[in-house]
């Protein structure tokens, strides 16, 4: 008997008829076993054990076929279905403008040290805006400050440190914040815009508590965190709200410090202003026998450092030529 | 403040110090450089002496030269007008590479030409001078052959001299700066001048004296002023402008010295206060330390003012009465140089006239003021110990005078140019810059613990994850100044600030207020973005806004443009356009559960614009653009929404226990008149506070001719399994409410 035409099957239906044929009513073996009645006892067990073996081979051999087609069915079906994944070219857009992702950058690192953060209002008043900072009102300092004026007296704030006044006034050392923020001054050119942002920090301790060297760790260590491996450097400077006061470089981040035409071929790059908070200022919150010190940073340099924004104003154009490389 | 090398030499002695160290150590100690330019002249430059000068014989313009440059004489063919003979002049022999020009011998009209007799320009140099630079001996007894570098050679540094430091506004300010910092002395000046007998009471009359606050050094000079090539070269290396030879003199010294000077002709001077500023009038009037308005004729007779004003005062004076000022003001607002003779002496040394003997001297007496400093307070606020014998070191380099010394404390007077030192906090400055910041070690704060969460970064935190849902749903994040222009937010209809609480001083007319909505400022980007090809614009802003209180609020917007999709071979490379829908679901993925009502908006569509309801609380209003506002923007069909996020909060939510028995969906197809809102039908559905009615929404609306049919899908669920009985019941109360109101099933 020729159980090979199972593997010849082409398809599920001659598959089929080749199962009625061998196992059907009137198949060939279902017939055999009908002639079994007609052996003697000795034959009939032998052949019956014959016709068995060859029932079950057949059995398994359709069913092994079977899956076979199918599975090749299933597989015809599945070669229809292909796609050309590589057709597939998402276009993602949305992406969070880089001066706020700067900014949060800057707000996690310090709120991770035990900075609570604090807010104030964008329209301030000169006590918070200049006075209290030492800076009355005939200060030639306030010149660096192009300030916008409101006609009731009030002004834009130039910076955040009004922030620094309104908590010291609501709050008793100690105090750690930052204050993130808008602030405004009235220029507007190729590397100055009228609004920009800042993120300034004040601590306040007791007296004797709170030293430069403190600063300097503080400061170093944030803008290795910014920046990566980069040298830092302090140099003395001025604010009328702080004294000691310094500047700080950091290493160029483009040349490495060999000098290219970023850092003006000094190697350098200025990135905050800091130091030990002016008694006066003290005074003028009237706190008494503390210890302080503040800095402040522009948030619009650190995006452009970052994110190797050439062009200070393009941040402000909603230009998604420059945003939908953030994304 | 610009300075060169070889002006500092005046001063200070620096010998075997490199420029990069000067500029290192001025960094260092608290004096910015800004800039730093070295001045070269080419090589084969060289100081030449015109022995003949004569017309070129084919050229009316030109001149033919002969000049000695030491081991040679030239032939030179020159067109400068200005070339005489007996000059020592500039020389660029052949071979010399000029920064514009490399010098070959030349053929000019016939003649040959064996080098060039430059200009200050053609060198590489300032442009300070007509024609051909006339050299002289001011910067050295002139050579003739020497290479010019030797005498014009020079190194510029601009310095970003800080608002406080006025002392340092001068070179002989950086000088001392530098002493300090290079731990080298300064050198003693020596001043000459010719002193004729006569005396200058003899020629001047002080015919009033009311001045009260300033101090003054007067003397008289004769003669013809003659302005020496340094004084030309070095004021227009440092950037300094002059009116006229006296005055070039002037700037010379002022900008060496920090000394206030002012120049008058001879007369009987009349010294006033009025209104509290001393005045000095002669022939015009010297508000001092204001402003100068005095006139000079430079007519062979001058009387000088060396003078000082304290810095305070002067600026409170100038505050206060709304004074006008120029470059003197500057000066002496952050402090001028007190050494009345010192800038005087400089000056007559300069301008080299004779002087007539004596002098008037108003001086009022300047008081030195001495602080007690406690050295722990000082070793506190730096954070390190520096010891005792430091600090007195640093002290002396800087000129203070050590009055006395106990354990724990110095006595010091400050020397009175330094106007800036009034505390303990500012002498610890002084010692920490010249001792050195990177000689401190940093030092972490030990500080108290303590929970320092609070509204401000839970806020900061929220808008943050607005903003990254916003992103993940396809808005670019943009950022605009919170100016607008007032006339097009009156213009478009929305709040203004009240005019007497506007801006006075607005930088430009298109930012003359502050804005009181975020979306003028996203239109404009939608045109802009579309100018850029840009076909599917989504856009959001997050920020200030402004009522007519002046108020401010923190607003949310969005808007959205072109495509809803992009494009793909799925779509045939034509997305849908953005619709109403679209904008809704991306709102509600974003700010969460919203519904809407019919609303009202400046610059909306009047049939498609929605207020939007967040817990019964209206947040905002979401529109689809009037198309006649489109077009004065220049843009196509645009969606916006903007929210105010005062209103927005983050809830913590409760959460039910959840129903496990089967959900049962019931659809009813209703007529429903074309003018009806849906909001009726789900208000009349609503108040019938049906406990097993989870939720039911419109699902369909066709158009049945006079009215539409509205097909609304029911999902019910109860505390057990409902029964079909119990469906029908709910359903049927459900359509006799509707049928109560007119309305019926299709």
């Amino acid at each position: 008997m020729d159980l090979d035409q199972i593997k010849k099957a082409a398809s599920l239906e001659e598959l089929e008829k080749i199962r009625i044929s061998l196992l059907g009513k009137n198949g060939i073996i279902t017939q055999k076993f009908k002639e079994l009645k007609n052996l003697s006892a000795e034959e009939k067990k032998k052949v019956a054990k014959e016709l068995n073996e060859l029932k079950e081979k057949a059995i398994k051999l359709i069913a092994e076929k079977k899956e076979a087609l199918e599975e090749e069915i299933l597989n015809q079906k599945l070669k229809l279905e292909r796609i050309d994944v590589t057709l597939f070219n998402p276009k993602p857009t949305g992406a969070i403008h880089p001066i706020t992702d700067t900014m949060n950058k800057i707000i996690d690192f310090f709120t991770k040290l035990n900075f609570s953060v604090e807010v104030g209002p964008l329209v301030e008043d000169d006590f918070h805006n200049f006075e209290a900072l030492n800076l009355p009102k005939y200060h030639p300092a306030r010149d660096m400050q192009d300030t916008f004026y409101f006609k009731d007296g009030s002004l834009l704030r130039t910076h955040t440190s009004p922030v620094q006044i309104r908590t010291m006034l609501k709050q008793k050392p100690p105090i750690r914040m930052i204050s993130p923020g808008a602030v405004f001054r009235r220029d507007y050119d190729l590397t100055h815009t009228p609004m920009f942002h800042q993120v300034e920090g004040l601590v306040v301790d007791e007296k004797g508590k709170v030293s430069f060297a403190n600063l300097k760790f503080i400061l170093e260590s944030f803008l290795i965190h910014m920046f990566g491996d980069v040298k830092v450097r302090f140099r003395p400077s001025f604010f009328p709200f702080t004294e000691p006061s310094a500047e700080v470089d950091i290493s160029c981040i483009f040349c490495e410090g060999k000098g290219c035409r970023v850092c003006s071929q000094t190697g350098w790059l200025e990135v905050l202003g800091c130091g030990v908070v002016d008694p006066n200022v003290f005074r003028a919150v009237g706190y008494e026998n503390v210890s302080g010190y503040a800095f402040g940073l522009g948030v619009e340099r650190f995006a452009m450092l970052l994110n190797r924004i050439n062009d200070l104003r393009s941040m402000y154009e909603g230009d998604i030529r420059l945003m939908e490389q953030f994304k | 403040m610009i300075v060169t090398r070889k002006w500092l030499e005046e001063f200070i002695d620096l010998d075997g110090i490199s420029t990069q160290e000067i500029i290192d150590t001025l960094n260092r100690i608290g004096q910015e450089v800004e800039g730093y330019k070295k001045i070269e002249i080419p090589q084969n430059v060289v100081v030449g002496e015109v022995i003949e000068c004569t017309k070129h014989p084919n050229a009316d313009k030109l001149n033919l030269c002969k000049v000695n440059v030491g081991d040679e004489e030239l032939q030179i063919i020159c067109g400068a007008k200005n070339v005489a003979a007996g000059q020592k002049v500039a020389v660029a022999k052949i071979g010399a590479v000029l920064p514009e020009l490399k010098i070959k011998k030349a053929k000019l009209r016939g003649i040959e030409s064996f080098g060039m007799i430059c200009a200050a320009r053609e060198l590489g140099l300032p442009d300070f001078h007509e024609g051909i630079m006339v050299l002289d001996d001011s910067l050295g007894e002139l050579k003739i052959g020497e290479y010019l570098g030797n005498y014009l050679n020079d190194e510029v540094i601009e310095l970003g001299v800080t608002a406080n430091r006025g002392d340092c506004f001068s070179v002989y300010g950086i000088a001392r700066e530098l002493s300090a910092g290079l731990n080298k002395p300064l050198k003693s000046l020596e001043f000459k001048y010719e002193e004729i007998q006569e005396g200058i009471g003899r020629i001047v009359n002080i015919e009033k004296n009311n001045i009260k606050k300033s101090s003054h050094l007067l003397r008289a000079i004769e003669g013809e002023v003659i302005v020496p090539l340094k004084i030309n070269y070095r004021l227009a290396l440092v950037e300094e402008d002059a009116k006229n030879k006296i005055d070039k003199f002037i700037k010379y010294a002022m900008h060496a010295t920090g000394v206030l000077l002012t120049p008058m002709n001879i007369c009987n001077i009349e010294l006033e206060n009025e209104n509290g500023v001393d005045i000095i009038k002669c022939f015009g009037r010297y508000y001092v330390g204001i402003k100068n308005e005095i006139n000079v004729e430079e007519n062979g007779k001058y009387l000088i003012d060396a003078n000082y004003i304290d810095p305070k005062y002067v600026s409170e004076i100038v505050f206060l009465n709304g004074l006008k000022t120029d470059e003197y003001f500057f000066r002496a607002s952050r402090g001028s140089n007190p050494d009345l003779k010192f800038g005087m002496d400089y000056f007559l040394n300069e301008i080299n006239l004779q002087v007539y003997s004596g002098d008037i001297d108003l001086s009022i007496e300047l008081k030195q003021k001495i602080i007690n400093i406690n050295i722990k307070e000082v070793q506190e606020i730096i954070g390190f110990e520096i010891d005792e014998k430091s600090i007195v070191e640093t002290l002396k380099k800087l000129g203070f005078e050590i009055k006395s010394i106990t354990d724990d404390s110095i006595k010091v007077a400050i020397p009175v140019f330094r106007h800036d030192i009034e505390n303990l906090q500012d002498i610890t400055e002084e010692i920490l810059r010249i001792y050195g910041i990177d000689n401190i070690p940093s030092k972490p704060l030990n500080f108290e613990e303590k929970n320092r969460i609070n509204d401000v970064i839970r806020k900061i935190d929220f808008m943050n994850e607005l903003r990254l849902k916003s992103i993940a749903n396809g808005f670019y994040e943009v950022i605009h100044f919170i100016f607008e222009d007032k006339d097009r937010l009156r213009k478009y209809g929305f709040e203004v600030v009240d005019d007497n609480l506007d801006l006075i001083n607005p930088i430009i007319k298109e930012l003359d207020t502050l804005r009181s909505t975020l979306l003028l400022q996203l239109l404009d980007d939608i045109r802009y973005n579309k100018a850029n090809d840009y076909k599917r614009i989504y856009l959001f802003s997050l920020g200030s806004v402004y009522n007519k209180h002046r108020e401010e609020f923190q607003s949310l917007a969005f808007v959205m443009n072109g495509f809803s999709d992009y494009e793909n071979p799925i779509n045939h490379g034509k997305p849908k356009k953005v619709e109403f829908k679209d904008i809704i679901d991306k709102l509600s993925q974003i700010i969460g559960d919203i519904s809407l009502r019919e609303g009202k908006h400046p610059i909306a569509h009047p049939y498609q614009c929605a207020k939007i309801l967040k817990d019964n609380e209206e947040i905002g209003i979401v529109a689809k653009v009037h198309p006649k506002i489109a077009k004065d923007f220049d843009i196509d069909d645009t969606y916006f929404a903007e929210i105010n996020l005062n209103k927005l909060n983050k809830k913590v939510k409760q959460a039910k226990e959840i129903n496990r028995f089967q959900k049962v969906t019931r659809d009813l197809s209703l007529v429903v008149d074309k003018e009806m809102n849906y909001k009726e039908i789900y208000d009349i559905i609503k108040n019938l506070n049906i406990e097993e009615l989870k939720e039911f929404y419109p699902i369909d609306i066709f158009d049945l001719g006079e009215k539409n049919s509205l097909t609304v899908r029911f999902k019910l669920q109860g505390n057990k399994t409902l029964q079909e009985k119990e469906i029908n019941d709910i359903m049927e109360k459900i359509l006799k409410a509707l049928e109560e109101k007119g309305i019926r099933l299709r």
